[in-house]
């Protein structure tokens, strides 16, 4: 009937398949350089294997970031409770590996949660101090060298177990952020706290929970390193948490959080990155230019997210007045 | 049509503006005279707000043509409207929370002020301070961060700031809800002194009774078109109500009866509760009761609203929920005593503005959706939307529709919707029928009524002295943080004596 009404609806949906879109585009361009290369069953496995830690540690980073706070920590915390995790299990017993890595991420983030809700802190502040923190502790537990633990943890690396415990992972978080209490009221979070606590959602406990859900996730990942790795290695997980952060914003989630952040955008985002990663590898561009072309993506697909999120919220806006 | 009073001072004529499919304004005609003040009114979303910002420059017209004072009127911007000596006071509030009062009297009129580059703020304060004199508004401190100012406050910096423009025509959108009764007499003043100096208004209201103590013309707007125009003198307010709503009102406004009638049981007690804004306030509420709160602006009667659902911190005193004889600690606890609670400032403290109506209306009612493992349903999520939706009739394309794209009654009707729909035994409700029209207003009443009918406690807190005297048992009139009276229904009350021990 008229013209804005057919608009409005283009960008509208264009929202949702943005995301989708940016990650055909890199598909496409890499299939045209690097030809049949990308498509081989193990470049393919390397593909996944480059998005699962991406994806695990963004399943749990995305509560915190739904609330509109930020976890610098997560990197840190993997190379921490990595650590923790492998000296544990050449002092107690390889079983101790998974329940140590994992419950020191727990104990960090319920830390960092305690501090953002009960103190006050704003996010950024206290986990930069955590990232600094772990990275020291790091740094003087392992004396800087890199050592190896049990070589059962070997097993770990292998795509047939690492690959249903994926699934099983991401499938359960997926589960709570989308369908349960727990995503929904983080979503309302960083929509409007005031909003929360008014309808009598527990801000704090949420936020803390969030913390901590970032946290076992990042003692997960932890575990799958220091498997990749064979040892402990104390650079482990350096700018992790910039690569998680990356895949979640160019999937789509917003900065500030709220009602349209969605996980299948961190997965979607994973996606991205790892496929970028990949298709230069593979294209054997020079590592340097390769993070360089790397960041000039990224900046683009941000801008055009940002770009279509505001169009967006422009043609809803207009429609109020 | 209207008796001309003086020359024609603005006229806009087949106005157009569309959003998306909708005509917000479909051949909008209209002429307004000097010493005039003018009503405009219609439903939620009859396009008063639109017209309003297409002469305040905020929006751009599709077409048509308007003309001030005689000449061409183009505006690009509200500053250009102000330099057409027009004023505005919008509907959203217009001010920047991180500048001082004095600047944001000013805004964007900085100039006069500059001297070699710098701005003089000490004149710049000095004079906005005189314009706060001017009309008789009590001084504020014009260094103040306007962010740290009350919704009321605000509202009457924006008063002062399109009034400081010495305006020609000044236009004011729903200010009345934000002001406490002090504060409207000052501004009915000011709307006197407005027409005796020859200059014209127009204001928005709901309230269709003072709009006709107020104005000399009313217009009535109906589904983006002009319905008709009619002299006070001659028209009821009832007649407005019809004309807007487009036939006529069911039934009753207010409840008829005019003895209390409730339970013996008593569902809230609260004992000497206190705090920073209001002290040693007692009362019992009763099953089936609807207990009103009343007072001016500094009476702490919105922070003793927030105190019963334990938003806000106590210094002293209990709300004990009788049935359990639990102390109310926090709001969680309350939600799951059958409490509920809707709060005064709708799109900051209640609504989550740019999330969808389904999210919203899923907010309070979570507990109802959850099933096995935690699962909120989708499906389930839907059908209560839905159900808000089709029961407090809200105007939208669907459950998706976020609320920001909604008009301020429809938004209401989500707010309050979620909480009827759900089998609460105490609701308090601060201000419920604010910025809604008289149709959603009678619908909510009506609501109100079923809801006591049915056993439902209310504790209802609210700046609209008609609507206590319309529907409450119990009224509690406070002033300046005391209980100062209670009185029943069956005493009769009546505004002048409310408003005497208010003051």
């Amino acid at each position: 009937m008229n013209k804005s009404l057919g608009k409005r609806d283009f960008w509208t949906s264009f929202q949702h398949i943005f995301p989708f879109l940016g990650l055909i585009v890199i598909i496409i361009v890499f299939s045209i350089i690097a030809g049949d290369k990308i498509w081989t069953p193990t470049n393919f496995v390397g593909i996944i294997a480059l998005m699962i830690p991406l994806c695990i540690g963004g399943s749990g980073m995305i509560f915190v970031a739904a609330q509109g706070s930020t976890d610098m920590s997560q990197g840190a915390l993997v190379a921490f409770a990595g650590t923790l995790g492998g000296i544990a299990s050449i002092y107690i017993g390889f079983w101790a590996f998974v329940p140590v890595s994992v419950g020191t991420g727990i104990l960090i983030g319920i830390f960092n949660g305690v501090m953002v809700s009960k103190c006050k802190v704003s996010s950024l502040m206290v986990t930069l101090s955590m990232l600094i923190t772990l990275r020291a502790i790091v740094a003087f537990v392992t004396n800087g060298q890199a050592f190896f633990v049990d070589q059962q943890i070997l097993e770990l690396n292998k795509m047939e177990i690492k690959l249903p415990i994926f699934i099983c992972v991401v499938a359960l978080m997926w589960y709570l952020f989308e369908y349960t209490k727990l995503g929904f009221f983080s979503k309302c979070i960083g929509e409007n706290q005031t909003v929360g606590k008014f309808a009598g959602i527990p801000v704090d406990r949420y936020k803390i929970a969030a913390f901590a859900l970032s946290g076992a996730m990042a003692g997960l990942v932890g575990v799958f390193t220091v498997g990749s790795i064979g040892g402990i290695s104390p650079q482990m997980g350096s700018f992790f948490e910039l690569q998680v952060m990356i895949s979640m914003f160019v999937g789509g989630i917003p900065v500030t959080g709220g009602a349209t952040s969605r996980f299948y955008k961190l997965v979607v985002g994973a996606l991205m990155l790892a496929f970028l990663q990949n298709g230069l590898t593979i294209s054997q561009v020079g590592a340097e230019a390769s993070e360089l072309i790397q960041g000039l993506i990224l900046i683009c697909v941000v801008f055009f997210t940002l770009f279509v999120r505001n169009k967006f919220i422009q043609r809803q806006m207009a429609k109020e007045a | 049509m209207t008796a001309q009073k003086g020359e024609v001072v603005f006229k806009a004529e087949h106005m157009k503006k569309y959003f998306g499919a909708t005509h917000a304004n479909d051949d909008v005609t209209i002429e307004l005279y000097r010493g005039e003040a003018r009503g405009l009114i219609g439903e939620n979303g009859s396009g008063k707000s639109t017209l309003i910002s297409m002469i305040a420059g905020i929006a751009q017209k599709d077409s048509g043509t308007m003309t001030m004072n005689g000449g061409v009127f183009e505006p690009q911007n509200s500053i250009d409207a102000s330099r057409h000596k027009i004023g505005t006071v919008v509907q959203e509030l217009g001010l920047v929370d991180g500048l001082p009062v004095g600047m944001n009297i000013f805004l964007g009129r900085t100039e006069q002020f500059k001297k070699g580059g710098v701005l003089n703020m000490r004149r710049l304060y000095r004079e906005a301070e005189e314009q706060f004199s001017k009309w008789n508004f009590p001084p504020m401190p014009m260094r103040r961060m306007t962010g740290d100012l009350t919704v009321e406050e605000k509202k009457i910096v924006e008063l002062v700031r399109a009034l400081s423009i010495d305006p020609d025509l000044l236009i004011l959108d729903e200010i009345t809800q934000a002001l406490s009764l002090n504060n409207r007499r000052i501004l009915f003043d000011i709307i006197e002194q407005l027409k005796a100096a020859n200059k014209a208004v127009m204001m928005v209201t709901h309230d269709v009774e003072e709009m006709v103590d107020v104005t000399d013309n009313i217009t009535i707007m109906r589904d983006g078109e002009i319905v008709d125009t009619k002299s006070c003198d001659d028209v009821t307010a009832d007649d407005v109500k019809r004309l807007m709503v487009g036939r006529d009102l069911k039934g009753a406004y207010y409840r008829e009866d005019q003895q209390e009638s409730y339970g013996d049981e008593v569902v809230l007690k609260v004992e000497n509760l206190s705090s920073d804004h209001f002290q040693d306030v007692s009362f019992e509420l009763h099953k089936g009761e609807i207990l009103g709160v009343c007072g001016l602006s500094d009476a702490g009667i919105h922070e003793l609203a927030e105190a019963l659902f334990a938003v806000r911190d106590v210094t002293r005193g209990r709300v004990v929920y009788t049935k359990s004889n639990d102390k109310i600690q926090s709001p969680r606890q309350a939600m799951g005593l059958k409490m509920g609670y809707v709060p005064k400032d709708r799109d900051k403290q209640a609504l989550m503005v740019n999330d969808s109506i389904e999210d919203n209306v899923a907010l309070p009612t979570v507990e109802l959706i959850r099933g096995k493992l935690g699962f909120l349903s989708p499906k389930k999520r839907k059908e209560l939307a839905g159900k808000v939706i089709a029961e407090f009739e809200v105007k939208t394309s669907g459950g998706g529709q976020l609320l920001s794209s909604l008009s301020g009654g429809n938004r209401q009707k989500v707010n309050l919707g979620r909480w009827m729909i759900q089998d609460k035994e105490i609701l308090i409700l601060d201000c419920p029928t604010r910025g809604v029209d008289v149709g959603v207003k009678s619908y909510i009443y009506h609501r109100m009524t079923e809801a006591k009918q049915a056993g439902v406690s209310m504790v209802v807190v609210s700046d609209e002295l008609p609507e206590l005297i319309g529907m409450v048992d119990t009224l509690i009139i406070m002033k300046a943080g005391k209980v100062e009276q209670v009185s029943k229904r069956s005493s009769g009350f009546t505004e002048e004596a409310i408003i005497e021990v208010m003051l």
